[in-house]
């Protein structure tokens, strides 16, 4: 679906010198794959996520959506289509007075048929468990909500890639909830692949597959169990492990046996109450 | 002297249709020196709460006082009791503005009109406190900061007001787990070393527990719990009804003593977990 090779990303600083954002990524998204991406603050996820639907072209090295190249200017718009993002603030990305007209917008921009358009509308709004909310101001509803009803504007473009660059990071614990719930759905069930950036490890976990990212280069890729299992790395690139991880990993060095690979509560009290 | 709310109301857009009572007879004090934590559900009122305690909002019915003076009063003693709270809101550095971080964090002190050498002196403070170095960082854009230390430039603005009273609202909102432990350390610093009040909203339920000594639980308007993080923690089932989680640290101890470890369920901390924990596994494997 996207691939990366030798990805660079510089920029020139205030005192002219060259600023490198990204260097050397190598990575493969998967059709229908659920990828993380986790790392500290400037470590370079967003302008990563920005390359993923063209908002950014490579300075270095390439990016490629379903073999087209992000850095030619033709390609913009189709690979906007395959891959839509969704930000962290819900009130940046809400553009209508009602719910239904904010989902229809980007259909519209499309040139898609109204009959299709309202179809469409309805669709998406399901998908996010927001049909309820069709005819409500978008700027009454909860975070979560507001968060759900942008999700569903992408997806009335039907996109076959969601980057979701930190969705979480303005919700309470609830609106977290919802949001990560929707995006899991969408993609076990729907099979749209995700890429979701977030500073929360406990929602990382629910990834196939998660990347670290330190100072603009891969640090750490793997299944979530292989990532979160090694704490003290964790630590050291500024991110938590897993509450479950990190108990798992005192209760080692105390000295108890307690298996690899550890990650949620439910394995580690599976592990320990046997 | 405290901050008091009594049987404090508040209506939002009151006889419009989306009228809306965003709190219903809040009774609270905030005794000096303390350091509260606020959580609840979004909508429960927390903002709408804290809001009511620098005078931003006037209450529909009741009565805030600072310092024993009516916040909703005219003259200079309300004025100067206002002051006395400093807000923190979210997202702060949505507020920046100036060219330098000196001059955005001089700003509050300059309009109350201090002298320039005074200024200077509090500036110098303020961006101790929140550990941005004044040589590095005085003549800088804070445009040109990461998210974090933009985050304490303009925290380092209301610190340099000298507030009584400190009220934070979500300070570690978009900050990764090492530039929230930082904003937290720094706060719980500030708290120790001036003895400012602070009242912390926060989604962030490990960090709540580990740092204050009060919590204040808000539910649908109204406080459903008020007491130490230890024993509120243990309401499970009103937290649930106002929304809110209990910290995972607890959650995985429940979790364990449903399954018949026998754990502490009221440890708080990693540490704690694990030490109660390796016990009890260990106790059972002597038995």
């Amino acid at each position: 679906m996207i691939k990366t090779i030798n990805l660079r990303h510089s920029y020139p600083g205030p005192d002219g010198t060259e600023v490198v954002a990204l260097e050397d990524i190598s990575l493969s998204v998967g059709a229908g794959e659920f990828v993380a991406i986790i790392g500290a603050n400037g470590s370079g996820k967003s302008t990563l996520a920005k390359h993923f639907n063209a908002l950014l072209a490579p300075t270095g090295g390439e990016c490629l959506v379903e073999g087209l190249s992000t850095a030619v200017p033709e390609n913009m718009w189709p690979i906007r289509q395959k891959v839509g993002m969704v930000f962290q603030n819900p009130d940046n990305q809400i553009v209508a007075a009602v719910v239904e007209e904010d989902v229809a917008f980007g259909p519209e921009n499309l040139g898609v048929a109204p009959g299709e358009i309202a179809a469409r509308v309805s669709e998406a709004l399901a998908l996010v468990g927001m049909e309820s909310y069709r005819y409500h101001a978008p700027h009454l509803l909860s975070g979560g909500q507001k968060q759900r009803v942008a999700i569903a504007g992408v997806l009335a473009m039907r996109p076959k890639c969601l980057v979701l660059d930190e969705p979480t990071a303005m919700l309470d614990p609830q609106g977290r909830g919802e949001v990560l719930a929707t995006v899991v759905r969408l993609n076990k069930d729907e099979g749209i692949t995700v890429v979701y950036i977030t500073h929360f490890m406990e929602e990382a976990v629910a990834a196939d597959r998660v990347v670290v990212l330190d100072c603009g280069r891969v640090a750490l890729t793997g299944r979530p169990a292989e990532v979160f299992s090694r704490v003290a790395e964790l630590k050291a690139l500024g991110l938590d492990a897993p509450l479950a991880a990190d108990v798992a990993a005192r209760l080692r060095a105390a000295g108890l046996e307690v298996p690899d690979g550890i990650i949620t509560d439910e394995e580690l009290a599976v592990a320990l109450c046997r | 002297m405290p901050i008091v709310l009594k049987d404090v109301s508040y209506i939002y857009m009151p006889g419009t249709p989306y009228e809306r009572t965003a709190l219903k007879d809040i009774c609270l004090t905030v005794a000096e020196g303390e350091f509260i934590g606020v959580i609840g559900h979004t909508g429960s009122g927390k903002s709408t709460l804290v809001q009511h305690m620098n005078g931003l909002l006037k209450p529909t019915r009741g009565v805030v006082e600072v310092d024993g003076v009516n916040l909703a009063a005219k003259g200079d003693a309300a004025r100067l009791a206002r002051r006395k709270v400093g807000m923190v809101f979210q997202y702060p550095e949505h507020q920046l503005f100036e060219e330098t971080v000196f001059d955005d964090v001089a700003f509050g002190p300059r309009n109350l009109g201090l002298p320039a050498d005074e200024v200077e002196e509090r500036v110098r403070l303020a961006l101790d406190f929140v550990g941005l170095d004044f040589a590095a960082f005085a003549k800088r854009s804070p445009f040109r900061l990461s998210g974090g230390q933009m985050r304490r430039v303009a925290i380092a603005g209301v610190v340099a007001l000298n507030p009584d009273y400190l009220i934070l609202d979500e300070p570690s909102a978009g900050l990764d787990p090492r530039g929230r432990d930082e904003i937290f350390s720094e706060v719980v610093r500030l708290h120790e070393t001036t003895g400012v009040t602070v009242v912390l909203i926060s989604h962030n339920m490990e960090e709540v527990a580990r740092l204050v000594k009060r919590l204040v639980v808000m539910h649908d308007g109204a406080i459903s719990l008020d007491g130490p993080p230890r024993e509120i923690f243990r309401h499970g089932a009103e937290l649930k009804a106002a929304g809110v989680d209990v910290p995972g640290v607890t959650a995985l101890m429940e979790r364990l003593a449903r399954r018949g470890l026998d754990v502490d369920a009221a440890a708080l901390t990693v540490d704690e977990a694990a030490a109660s924990i390796a016990a009890a596994v260990r106790r059972r494997k002597s038995c």
